[in-house]
């Protein structure tokens, strides 16, 4: 009898470890990388994290570094592939995706603030289909030397169901 | 004694019985709310480079590079994916040749884990490929699609 507790017990021990330790894992795991790699990050662009809301919605496209060399641009554009609907951009009901149901949304791009160089003239994104800028950083600009506001104005009318609206807009990041 | 020992016995089987509930049930708490195909890559490990952890409450920072090197005829490549630690959401990450060949998509990383191995699904001939396509996808702690990006770069292949 006594051998059978033991083995129960024997188990029990074995069987601890296996709960204790899967958040860590992953971490673990690490110490046997033997880790050369040989590029570096050029920049790190912040995108608004929204899907769009009830209301107006103003966002702001900052950069935390740009390393670039000089001369060079970054320049942060929608997709307009991946972002809209028969060329307009829609929030869709409760997470879903019919058209019927969907609001439409406007996009309007200017820039942060007026102090910046006005090299662009804002503009009503579904108007200018040609145009899909929404930021363009130079070598070292934290803040954007064009555009970089982005204010979502959703089309609320009186038909428009009560619901949770969401949409997703889709960046293109490209230098040259 | 004997009926000391059952009730010891049953007590012993009911907790084995009881941490393999728990061991099912956290399996499953991992994975239900995503794409049965997503999961957390298991090479996803910690960002080593503090300057990598930057980033804006509020928005989502997308790391980028001008120039990306990996080695010509291997598909062990080493690599450098993160996503940053203050997100608030998961990376899905894909590299592309600039003609849309994949040539490596990662499983979610979670804010604050790098890919630096990744094994690509082909080998790639030496040379400089520009307009390159790195894609991140988000997706939301809980499994939502979210928005995402489509960054070009320069790929360059070593001999």
């Amino acid at each position: 009898m006594k051998k059978y507790i033991s083995i129960a017990l024997a188990v029990v021990l074995i069987l601890m470890p296996v709960l204790s330790v899967p958040a860590f894992a992953e971490e673990d795991a690490t110490g046997s990388f033997a880790v050369t790699y040989n590029v570096q990050s050029s920049y790190v662009v912040n995108l608004p994290d929204i899907s769009c809301e009830d209301g107006e919605n103003i966002v702001n496209i900052t950069a935390d570094y740009v390393h670039l060399e000089a001369g060079k641009r970054l320049t942060v554009s929608i997709d307009k592939s991946r972002t809209l609907r028969n060329g307009r951009f829609y929030l869709f009901k409760d997470g879903g995706t019919d058209l019927n149901t969907a609001m439409e949304c406007s996009i309007y791009v200017s820039n942060t603030n007026s102090s910046n160089n006005r090299i662009y003239a804002p503009y009503w994104f579904m108007d200018n289909p040609s145009l899909t800028t929404v930021a363009v950083f130079y070598a070292e600009q934290t803040e954007p030397e064009a555009y970089g506001k982005m204010t979502f104005t959703p089309q609320v009318t009186v038909s428009t169901p009560y619901g949770a609206y969401t949409g997703n807009v889709y960046y293109i990041i490209s230098i040259d | 004694m004997n009926a000391k020992y059952k009730i010891l016995i049953g007590a012993l089987v009911l907790i084995i019985l009881a941490l393999l509930a728990v061991i099912v049930i956290q399996h499953h708490s991992h994975t239900d709310d995503f794409d049965t195909e997503l999961y957390e890559d298991p090479n996803a490990v910690d960002i080593r480079e503090p300057d990598a952890q930057k980033g804006s409450v509020g928005n989502i920072a997308v790391p980028g590079f001008e120039v990306m090197t990996i080695k010509a005829g291997q598909t062990e490549q080493a690599i450098w994916l993160y996503n940053p630690e203050k997100n608030n959401c998961y990376f899905v990450a894909s590299i592309q040749l600039p003609d849309g060949t994949e040539l490596y998509r990662s499983q979610l990383i979670p804010p604050g884990k790098a890919i630096y191995q990744a094994q690509f699904s082909r080998t790639v001939p030496a040379g400089t490929y520009e307009k390159s396509i790195l894609q991140y996808d988000f997706y939301t702690l809980n499994g939502t699609v979210a928005n995402g990006t489509k960054a070009y770069f320069t790929l360059e292949v070593e001999e």
